[in-house]
């Protein structure tokens, strides 16, 4: 279970978060929704240990991570996508992958999960050695969301893995990610197209400029007359 | 790719994947370069002391290319203050050997540490900055170091120069500054030393680590890279290997002066790591033996040489000529090669694919 209690994070003198309060258990899909520059992605970053001037309560497994360097708390089994594909782009499908593992050393278990990812996405299986930085798009978002499973996390992440995807590419993204989930990960989904997050998530909350603005189970927020009008477009 | 309906997928890719990337990439040449310090090592046979003296500074500025190369290929750190560890390394090369009376063998080590350590002490306040921001604050590092030289009389003998530096001395031989084939040799195992290094580091979690942060630093982070950590330590090793150059340098020149250590040097050593090929090792290394063999070639003595028979007064040889050609040779690098001579291959492919969709 990650909590995060009456957390605040700025840039610089511009306060983002003013005290957000929320529960993301670990064994579910847990789907965030808000506009642009509502906080979203920042909440990540803060969690993930990107962004340094935070404050308030955060705690994983009942151990406190807020402030401690972001290897740690991958190493704690929460790993972050970030926002936009950033693969490395010079690098082949194989290396970026690779490179999920850099805190683990059994190589056998690496080895394993390297081959269950191939089989998550089997285009990247044909693309094993391209450089990630001539791949779709979509194969761009997969090599992203493979090398954090690389990480064997407990609780995946992820920004925003539908931007600017065509909407076959996302439905099929969005169901490799129950999958993920019926493997036993968690998974915090950041979102703007908040039906379709909604739909494979469990619970969720509503953040409007840096405050939580609504939370609870998904069925009840796709239902929710103000969630309709305001993200699912009436 | 269709959802809904079973998936029209023709075959299934192949289920086993393969160990290692099926792509082949240019590995270290283990062999290539035996032969080539080989080679090199024939030189003070067949040629003269001046030959061998340029190869000296062929083989002396490959090291400190290779060096900044960690911080501007491997990394991705612009630094335009590198001479300023070189420089460092050489005074206090100069200070241990002629002041504390510390033979060179154990000042090359202890300079090349002093190095390191300035690389930690600049690194650790300054490695947040990013792109311009850090190249500026390297400018600044390196002009810092002649004002000290230049000033610090008492240390550093200031603008006079530090004279009459040591020279090494091996089974009791002392190194020959006018037959320098002792020195020769010496440059040339710390290049071949240098350049196992670098394969070694290249290919390790080190490297691996850096060329990551090279990429994106924020995906590095999230795959649990310590940026602070491995970018300082690749500053650290960079500045210990200018501080083994220069401790070299003040042994074989014998004097030092505040003029070797100028903003000019570092962009010259940077040139040699963009027009072989950032990150390259073999490109970085020809860079420098080219940007010597041009330096050497376009001296005006030198040219009077080719120059004089053909019936050009040597009064019309322009005496800095070489910074008009290395310009040049730049912005036609920038045209037509990018990447380097020698281009790190995945620096190569990334531009070749920007230029086919250019076109």
């Amino acid at each position: 279970m990650l909590r995060i209690e009456g957390l605040k994070a700025s840039y610089g003198h511009l306060e983002v978060l003013h005290g957000v309060s929320l529960e993301v258990p670990g064994d579910r899909i847990t789907c965030l929704i808000g506009a642009n520059g509502a906080g979203k992605s920042t909440l990540l970053k803060t969690i993930s240990g990107l962004l340094r001037h935070v404050q308030g309560g955060v705690s994983w497994e009942d151990v406190p991570i807020l402030h401690r360097p972001a290897p740690w708390i991958v190493g704690r089994g929460i790993v972050h996508v970030p926002e936009g594909r950033r693969i490395f782009p010079r690098m082949t499908v194989d290396e970026n992958l690779a490179l999920g593992a850099f805190l683990r050393n059994d190589a056998d278990g690496i080895a394993r999960d390297r081959k269950r990812c191939f089989e998550l996405f089997p285009r990247l299986a044909e693309r094993i050695g391209q450089v990630a930085g001539t791949l779709s798009g979509g194969e761009q978002q997969m090599v992203a969301i493979a090398r954090g499973l690389m990480a064997r996390p407990k609780l995946l992440l992820l920004d925003e893995p539908s931007l600017g995807l065509a909407p076959l590419l996302v439905t099929e993204i969005f169901r490799t990610l129950e999958q993920i989930h019926s493997e036993g990960v968690g998974i915090l989904l950041v979102e703007q197209n908040a039906f379709a997050a909604l739909s494979i998530a469990h619970q969720g909350y509503v953040l409007e400029t840096g405050r939580v603005a609504l939370g609870g189970q998904a069925r009840d927020l796709l239902a929710d007359e103000r969630v309709r009008a305001a993200y699912l477009g009436g | 790719m269709g959802p809904g309906a079973p998936s029209p997928e023709p075959v299934a890719p192949s289920p086993e994947p393969v160990a290692r990337s099926p792509v082949p990439r240019v590995r270290s040449l283990p062999w290539a370069w035996v032969a080539f310090v080989a080679l090199a090592a024939c030189v003070p046979f067949v040629g003269s002391s001046y030959v061998v003296g340029v190869a000296i500074y062929a083989l002396l500025f490959s090291i400190l290319a290779l060096g900044l190369n960690i911080m501007t290929g491997f990394c991705g750190l612009l630094d335009l203050g590198y001479v300023g560890f070189y420089g460092i390394g050489a005074y206090a090369a100069a200070v241990f050997m002629n002041n504390f009376d510390v033979s060179f063998w154990l000042a090359l080590p202890l300079a090349g540490a002093l190095g390191a350590l300035s690389g930690v002490l600049l690194g650790v306040p300054t490695l947040r900055l990013t792109g311009d921001y850090f190249a500026i604050v390297t400018f600044g590092f390196s002009e810092l170091v002649i004002l000290v030289t230049r000033n610090w009389t008492s240390v550093t003998h200031g603008a006079r120069g530090f004279p009459d530096i040591h020279k090494p001395s091996l089974f009791g031989h002392e190194f020959l500054r006018y037959s320098p084939t002792a020195f020769f040799y010496l440059v040339l195992a710390l290049f071949a030393l240098t350049v196992f290094v670098m394969y070694r580091i290249e290919d390790s979690r080190l490297g691996r680590a850096w060329f990551a942060i090279r990429e994106d630093e924020i995906a590095a982070e999230s795959c649990g890279i310590n940026l602070m950590g491995y970018k300082t330590l690749g500053f650290a090793i960079a500045a210990g290997i200018g501080g083994l150059g220069g401790a070299f340098y003040a042994s074989f020149s014998g004097t030092l002066h505040w003029t070797a250590f100028t903003f000019s040097e570092s962009v010259l050593i940077l040139c040699m790591v963009v027009m072989g090929g950032l990150g390259s090792i073999p490109g970085v290394v020809l860079g420098s033996c080219l940007l010597v063999a041009l330096q050497e070639g376009l001296r005006p003595q030198n040219l009077a040489f080719v120059l004089s028979p053909l019936g050009v007064p040597a009064s019309a040889i322009p005496g800095e000529l070489r910074w008009i050609v290395y310009g040049a040779l730049l912005i036609l690098m920038m045209r037509w090669r990018p990447a380097g001579l020698w281009p790190q291959s995945s620096v190569a492919a990334e531009l070749s694919e920007e230029a086919d969709e250019a076109e």
